[in-house]
């Protein structure tokens, strides 16, 4: 259209905002029934499914004021504190225990705020842990010895980070005063050593310009931090300007792979890796999700590749399951649901290149094989393999349930928990 | 207590909601309710409330009115889909609006230009032109709308179709409040809109230049 002739015209808002209600003006839509109908048709997605559920979140508690003095003192000896921390962290930091097949422990659940734990059988239930207020997510060391899990205390308070011992003594906060944790999912994560655990957490947002909201949240103040699993400090990893969460340690402990990407939302979340000690970042490939893409990433056994979900080819919002070299070459999406449906939450089987995923139900695939649905895992949440990878877990609204690779229910258990961790065993 | 307004009676007759328009009001936060509990009915009420506004704000956008129904009937299932993720119902409808112009966005940037484009006011209706009447003003922002980019009307019709705050277009399209702002200051220049008494003011000399 040629704009020759146009002039400028000078309109108060309202009249602009008249005008466009009159350019606008139309008979009254008819689909309604169509949408109606369409709602009947399509399956809602589980609550358990949007992840802000799964993630222990909360608002920035308001600061108190602290004199200058004493901020800059308590500055200067945090720093020397960390330090020293570092070196001593770095110095001492044992090797990797051999890899060597595991067997089923304990299954630790959330009863409210409390921690359960069962026999694989479903026997033995006893409380583990009680008095908080609010449970967040859990993991057990790679030992199976230890229990890392989120903790708040009090209403309206912050979230700590406290290991114990597998049967619930020894209580170790290792890092605390966190207003909010954006993730990994399912639990914090372990470096395969047993030394320190990585985590991601909310920072204050630059006052001059806060981060765009961006679907279920914004994406620039999440950092990558790593705790000493002693207690002995924690220090933040990465590039610090980058928005970075679901952190991973890759098999020998030596990379972070985690989900990255800044306060533009255009530019979406891509899959990162950097050293151990938070240098060299650097994005692998050119797969992009949007929001919650990448929120699990999980290293194969052999440290390979890494699988993490994120945008389908033509919607970067519509997530499907990637593989991804190492390298960043070889990116593939294995999902089995390519149109339409979100696939999530995908993890390695402890002991085979086998994928577990989410997508309307839990999806196995084994290595060279087909996806496999599972019947009546429709509710379940992300599936969590057994140590010995051949059973899996799955919470529900009303439940949890152990599955074996068969589809049976070995055991059912009345106590809806998204929050769960199932406890290696060695020889 | 919300009031339903823009569902027609028929329709809402039709899926067994009479009795709620017989009442007259209806609870947004109940229907939110009901329908996260997957009761489609209520999601049909709480979705005809918006839908007239819905749909004319995407026929802005796109000015296709099939694609304008697409978008809507897209974001409105992903809203289905996704609504038990809605922590908050009291920001359904701004939810609601963001996943309409998203969808808009993202269909206009897979038909990029492979668009046909009607005039949502035929000429041939309209009144000769006053230089002050509303209708005028429609015919002249009608052909200026057809000479920005969707991404442009987009910000132009959350803010000024929608009532949208400069802050609240900023969340709906998942950018910087400033960067909102001079989206905005640019789709009027192009425009060639000069608004007197918004929080934006855009220069004569500016729009001079694309004269």
């Amino acid at each position: 259209m040629s704009h020759s002739d146009a002039t400028t015209r000078n309109l108060p808002a309202a009249r602009l905002r008249a005008a466009l209600d009159e350019v606008g003006a139309a008979a009254r839509p008819d689909y309604l029934p169509d949408i109606v109908a369409q709602a009947g048709r399509t399956r809602q997605r589980p609550a358990w499914t949007f992840l802000e559920r799964w993630l222990p979140m909360d608002i920035a508690v308001r600061r108190q004021g602290v004199p200058r003095a004493v901020l800059v003192f308590a500055i200067l000896a945090l720093l020397i504190t960390m330090l020293l921390a570092t070196v001593a962290f770095i110095g001492t930091r044992p090797t990797r225990p051999a890899l060597t097949a595991a067997s089923n422990g304990s299954i630790a659940f959330g009863s409210d705020a409390d921690i359960v734990v069962m026999e694989p059988d479903g026997s033995g239930r006893r409380t583990l842990i009680s008095g908080a207020f609010e449970l967040g997510n859990m993991a057990y060391s790679p030992d199976g010895r230890r229990l890392a899990y989120w903790s708040k205390l009090l209403a309206g308070g912050t979230w700590d980070l406290i290991v114990v011992d597998a049967d619930g003594g020894n209580p170790v906060t290792v890092a605390s005063a966190i207003s909010e944790v954006t993730g990994p999912s399912p639990g914090p994560a372990w470096a395969p050593d047993g030394s320190a655990i990585a985590y991601s957490a909310r920072t204050e947002p630059p006052a001059a310009s806060p981060c765009p909201q961006w679907g279920t949240g914004d994406f620039c103040t999440s950092r990558i931090f790593v705790a000493a699993a002693d207690g002995s400090g924690t220090r933040q990893l990465g590039d610090p300007d980058l928005d970075a969460r679901s952190p991973d340690w890759s098999p020998d402990g030596s990379t972070i792979a985690f989900g990255g990407g800044n306060a533009n939302p255009n530019v979406g979340v891509h899959l990162y890796v950097m050293d151990a000690d938070g240098s060299d970042v650097r994005q692998l490939g050119n797969v992009v999700g949007s929001d919650w893409a990448f929120i699990r990433v999980d290293w194969s056994n052999d440290g390979t590749k890494i699988v993490g979900q994120a945008g389908a080819a033509d919607n970067i919002s519509d997530w499907d399951i990637w593989v991804i070299s190492a390298d960043g070459s070889d990116a593939t999406n294995v999902g089995a649901h390519p149109q339409g449906i979100d696939e999530v939450l995908p993890s390695w089987a402890p002991d085979r290149d086998a994928l577990a995923w989410w997508a309307n139900g839990v999806v196995l695939q084994e290595e060279g094989a087909a996806p496999v649905d599972f019947p009546g895992t429709e509710n379940a949440a992300a599936p969590i393999w057994s140590p010995d990878g051949k059973q899996f877990l799955a919470g529900t609204d009303a439940g949890f349930m152990v599955m074996d690779l068969d589809g049976n229910v070995q055991v059912s258990v009345e106590s809806p928990t998204e929050r769960l961790a199932w406890q290696p065993l060695f020889d | 207590m919300e009031r339903i307004g823009a569902a027609p009676r028929s329709i809402l007759v039709k899926h067994g909601m009479g009795r709620a328009i017989e009442r007259g009001t209806v609870d947004q936060t109940g229907l939110i309710e009901r329908a996260s509990q997957g009761d489609h009915e209520a999601f049909g009420v709480l979705v005809g409330e918006h839908l007239a506004r819905l749909d004319t704000a995407a026929r802005l956008i796109l000015r296709d009115p099939e694609l304008a129904r697409d978008a809507v009937q897209e974001a409105t299932l992903r809203a289905w889909k996704h609504l038990r993720g809605l922590r908050d119902p009291s920001r359904f409808d701004a939810w609601l609006h963001r996943l309409t112009v998203n969808a808009c966005l993202d269909l206009a940037r897979k038909r990029r230009g492979r668009f046909f484009e009607v005039e949502l006011t035929p000429l041939h209706d309209a009144p000769a032109p006053d230089a002050t009447s509303r209708v005028a003003d429609a015919l002249y922002v009608e052909r200026m709308l057809a000479a920005i980019e969707p991404a442009q009307r987009a910000v132009v019709v959350l803010h000024y179709f929608l009532d949208l705050s400069l802050p609240e277009t900023a969340a709906a399209l998942g950018i910087p409040e400033g960067t909102a702002k001079s989206r905005l200051n640019r789709a009027l220049t192009q425009m060639r809109i000069t608004v007197a008494d918004d929080e934006l003011f855009v220069s004569s000399a500016a729009t001079e230049r694309f004269a």
